[in-house]
């Protein structure tokens, strides 16, 4: 008897449907897997003969040969258990094989029977749907994550024995399709950093909400204890709301990394991604035996914070330069090329030498100290990073707010302005740039490339003359130039400005990095 | 017969007769120390004598241990005298020694000078004056300034600027004289050919246009942590007034002054604060009886040169806004943050930011590092 189970496997962040054909024949007890298969798949044989017998079932004594299509492709990961158990079972005629005709089977079998969940089941489902499937058996705990699918029936499967006894009645229960929207109305995002909870820095809210209108990398610097890590994640925050589809290209990257959540089993707000100073390459962008996405990539869309930017290896930092500028990290492997996006925005910060008071008369820093510390951040990273602002540390007054200074608290409360009011502008900024970038393959205003500055910042005759005088006087770089522009561009977008007027350009130019 | 051959080495020129004694002096590391230089050419009469002797010759003089005799015997076999002293011309590096007319008159009869000299560009001119700038290698805003703005103005009235081309306080005199069109003088630790450190390698190459580099040691001798503070007191004997600019406590500076004030160096010290650690050995040696050096004018006073009411450092006088002078006057000589100068002068940061930009492009003040500002000269 012959039956074919659908299946699926991801490959990079793309899901690809594979069959899983079983048929039983005469000849020799045997049980045969084919079908160019890694080591855990083919362990699979030994899960699935057991956990049939624990769930009553007997392999028959004939000749069983299961191969997995295509068979050109390498077949890794123990996602097609489930699924090679029901090809067995179909071939065995334990349940009406139609039921299953148009569903995609995904799972990893406990010997008990159970079923447990496997990465990937979100790009798998997307993939089936654009295949034509219409329905998919998931594990129970990764249920949530293809439920975003309005259109699929989403079986969430527990016990292999349970799920045979509905398929033999015909009768398979849905999870309910998950709202996404209304979800996202419902949980509120308490990780956050809300910019109202940070006492006076307006200079800094004010830099933070340029670099997060024109997704602009920014890089803090500033003495320990400053409140620089509590700025990054509060720009997080302000950043334009998450929407449907952005969320589910998120969502795949960290189901295929296997971060979801299975209470909540995809993203409703953006990231923030703080990865340690002792990160590997790997860790970062992402690899490993089977490639898995990095921070780079679980920050796409959001913010990447790497906080003491000298103190990672030189190496992994150049790496970020690629994606920087192309939004995607490709890793190469034998015979596969794996693609992930990575369009994040880099929130970096750093000391400015190895005691971190410099260039206070406190430091009690070498010259050479100083120069070596900053080296250790290559130039053409430093180049990729538009904004630089100072993070002064944080007074008494500040700290202890109206309690030390009733009137001046009085005042300071007022001017407070919370993360959602920043977003707002920020909101309306980006939709600004979206709308004149649309013909465009770039989106942002830190994503202009030189040759195209002429057209989006330009400039009168007027300003340019002064930029050249400033030009000279300050010492700044061609690269310097065209991010002063990007910068002007973005701070004229937020006032709902045409063109950049001398105090866009002004302002920009003292939030100006890379030049010390 | 001797006569005969007096003349017919002086027709040779110096050249012939210099290059037996760029011998004599690379024998420095085989243990014919100075002393023994001396000796030698007093009793032979020059390096070329000493190269044509017998080793018995050399054995009857008496003063010579075996072990010296060894390496002249041995620095004769290796040395070519020829090939070496075009190497050094090829290196545009002069020598000069004790005896000879071009050596400073200012080292002669100085205890424990050097009995030559290499020096690429130029020596320092006797007939006119000459200023030591000297300091921290780890200068503050407030030294930078001061050494820049008192080499500056020191150069610009024709006085010589030496120094010792470090880090710090020490490239700031060689830079503040240069950019004032002056002369400035650098005295290596090293070979003259080489550059230490480094990133001085603008000013290094600049000043043998300008002045010189001048180095007791044969070229290709590496930097060595104890011939640093050697070289000062050929900074103390070169110059005729020891200004420091910047030097803590326990200071590198205070060696060389103890020798310019041996020489009979006029010594003068920029003051600081009186909690700044960075300036408590200036302080201290003003207590001590230095110069206090207040302005440039003082010390040209010194050299009886009036200046002309340029050189005085000015505190800069000048017209503006109330907002910008409100700012201006918050910004200090030590770098100071934007947020403290904003709450300083009372103005809201992103006004600040502006004004002190705009102070920026005016040459008012300088950002030394993001967000921290200080006040151009002085």
């Amino acid at each position: 008897m012959f039956c074919s189970v659908t299946s699926a496997i991801v490959q990079g962040l793309s899901g690809q449907l594979v069959s899983v054909e079983t048929d039983i024949s005469e000849g020799l007890p045997m049980f045969e897997m084919v079908g160019f298969l890694s080591g855990e798949v083919k362990e699979a044989r030994e899960r699935v003969r057991t956990a049939l017998r624990n769930c009553g079932w007997r392999l028959p004594p004939r000749r069983i040969t299961v191969s997995l299509m295509p068979a050109s492709m390498r077949k890794r990961g123990s996602g097609f258990d489930l699924a090679i158990a029901l090809a067995v079972l179909g071939a065995m005629e334990q349940y009406p094989v139609k039921t299953l005709e148009s569903a995609v089977v995904i799972g990893e079998l406990g010997l008990d029977g159970r079923i447990h969940s496997v990465p990937g089941v979100l790009p798998m489902a997307i993939e089936a749907r654009k295949q034509g499937i219409t329905c998919c058996l998931v594990p129970a705990k990764s249920a949530g994550e293809a439920a975003m699918l309005h259109d699929m029936k989403v079986v969430p499967v527990e016990h292999l024995g349970d799920l045979v006894r509905q398929l033999q009645k015909g009768a398979l229960p849905r999870k309910k399709p998950i709202l996404w929207e209304q979800v996202k109305k419902e949980t509120e995002d308490r990780s956050r950093v809300d910019f109202g909870q940070i006492r006076g820095q307006t200079v800094v809210k004010r830099v933070a909400e340029i670099s997060a209108a024109g997704r602009h990398n920014l890089l803090m610097t500033g003495p320990p204890g400053s409140g620089k890590t509590m700025v990054a994640k509060a720009i997080a925050g302000i950043l334009p709301a998450l929407t449907y589809e952005e969320s589910l290209e998120l969502s795949q990257i960290y189901s295929v990394a296997g971060l979801l959540d299975p209470e909540m089993p995809f993203l409703t707000h953006r990231p923030f991604r703080e990865p340690h100073h002792s990160c590997t390459q790997a860790a970062l962008a992402g690899g490993g035996l089977v490639p898995k996405p990095g921070e780079i990539s679980l920050a796409h869309g959001s913010v990447l914070f790497l906080d003491e930017l000298p103190e990672f290896r030189r190496s992994v930092l150049d790496m970020l330069r690629q994606p920087m500028e192309e939004g995607v990290v490709h890793i190469a492997r034998s015979g596969d090329t794996y693609d992930y996006p990575a369009d994040f925005m880099l929130v970096a910060a750093m000391n400015l030498c190895p005691c971190g008071l410099f260039p206070q008369a406190e430091c009690t820093c070498t010259p050479a100290q100083v120069a070596r510390y900053r080296s250790r951040v290559s130039g053409p990273l430093l180049d990729r990073i538009d904004l630089q602002i100072q993070v002064p540390k944080i007074t008494y007054r500040q700290l202890a707010g109206d309690a030390s200074d009733q009137q001046e608290g009085e005042k300071e409360r007022e001017t407070q302005e919370d993360s959602a009011a920043i977003r707002k502008r920020v909101q309306a900024a980006t939709a600004v740039q979206r709308r004149r970038y649309r013909n465009e393959p770039f989106s942002a205003n830190s994503r202009i490339p030189g040759e195209k500055l002429d057209v989006y910042c330009s400039l009168t005759g007027e300003q340019h003359a002064w930029l050249e005088q400033v030009y000279d006087r300050l010492g700044l770089t061609a690269r310097g130039y065209h991010k002063i522009l990007r910068v002007a561009r973005t701070i004229a977008d937020l006032d709902g400005a045409e063109l950049i007027s001398d105090a866009h350009l002004r302002e920009a130019l003292s939030y100006r990095s890379g030049d010390r | 017969m001797a006569e005969k051959r007096a003349a017919a080495e002086k027709e040779d020129g110096g050249d012939r007769q210099m290059k037996y004694e760029y011998w004599l002096q690379s024998l420095q590391g085989a243990g014919i120390g100075p002393a023994a230089r001396r000796r030698l050419r007093k009793t032979f009469g020059s390096g070329r004598e000493v190269y044509r002797q017998r080793e018995t010759t050399l054995r009857k003089a008496g003063f010579l241990k075996e072990k010296q005799i060894e390496a002249i015997v041995a620095g004769r076999r290796t040395w070519q005298p020829d090939e070496k002293w075009a190497e050094l011309e090829e290196k545009g590096i002069c020598f000069v020694t004790e005896d000879q007319p071009g050596f400073p008159k200012r080292m002669q009869g100085l205890p424990g000078m050097p009995d030559g000299l290499f020096y690429r560009g130029s020596l320092p001119r006797e007939d006119r004056p000459s200023v030591a700038v000297i300091g921290a290698r780890k200068a503050t805003s407030y030294g930078k300034n001061a050494a820049l703005a008192f080499a500056g103005a020191l150069a610009a009235a024709g006085v010589q600027i030496i120094s010792g081309l470090a880090a710090g306080i020490d490239g700031y005199g060689h830079q503040g004289a240069l950019e004032a069109g002056g002369v400035t003088f650098g005295v290596l630790g090293c070979g003259a050919d080489q550059c230490y450190p480094a990133c001085h390698i603008g000013l290094f190459t600049e000043m043998q246009k300008k002045g010189g580099v001048i180095s007791e040691y044969i070229p290709g001798t590496p930097p060595a942590a104890w011939q640093f503070p050697v070289r000062n007191r050929i900074i103390a004997a070169l110059c005729d007034l020891l200004l420091v600019v910047e030097a803590k406590e326990r200071s590198g500076s205070l060696i060389t002054v103890n020798q310019a004030l041996e020489y009979g160096r006029e010594v003068y010290a920029v003051p600081g604060r009186i909690n700044d650690a960075n300036s408590a050995g200036c302080n201290a040696m003003i207590q001590d009886g230095a110069g206090m050096a207040m302005s440039p004018a003082a010390i040209l006073e010194y050299f009886g040169i009036h200046d002309s009411g340029e050189n005085h450092i000015q505190s800069n006088k000048i017209s503006l806004a109330t907002a910008e002078k409100k700012v201006y006057s918050c910004v200090g000589l030590h770098p100071r943050p934007l947020d403290e100068i904003a709450e300083a002068s009372g103005l809201p940061a992103r006004q600040t930011m502006e004004i002190l930009l705009q102070l920026q492009l005016e040459g008012y003040i300088e950002e030394v590092a993001r967000q921290y500002y200080v006040r151009r000269g002085l």
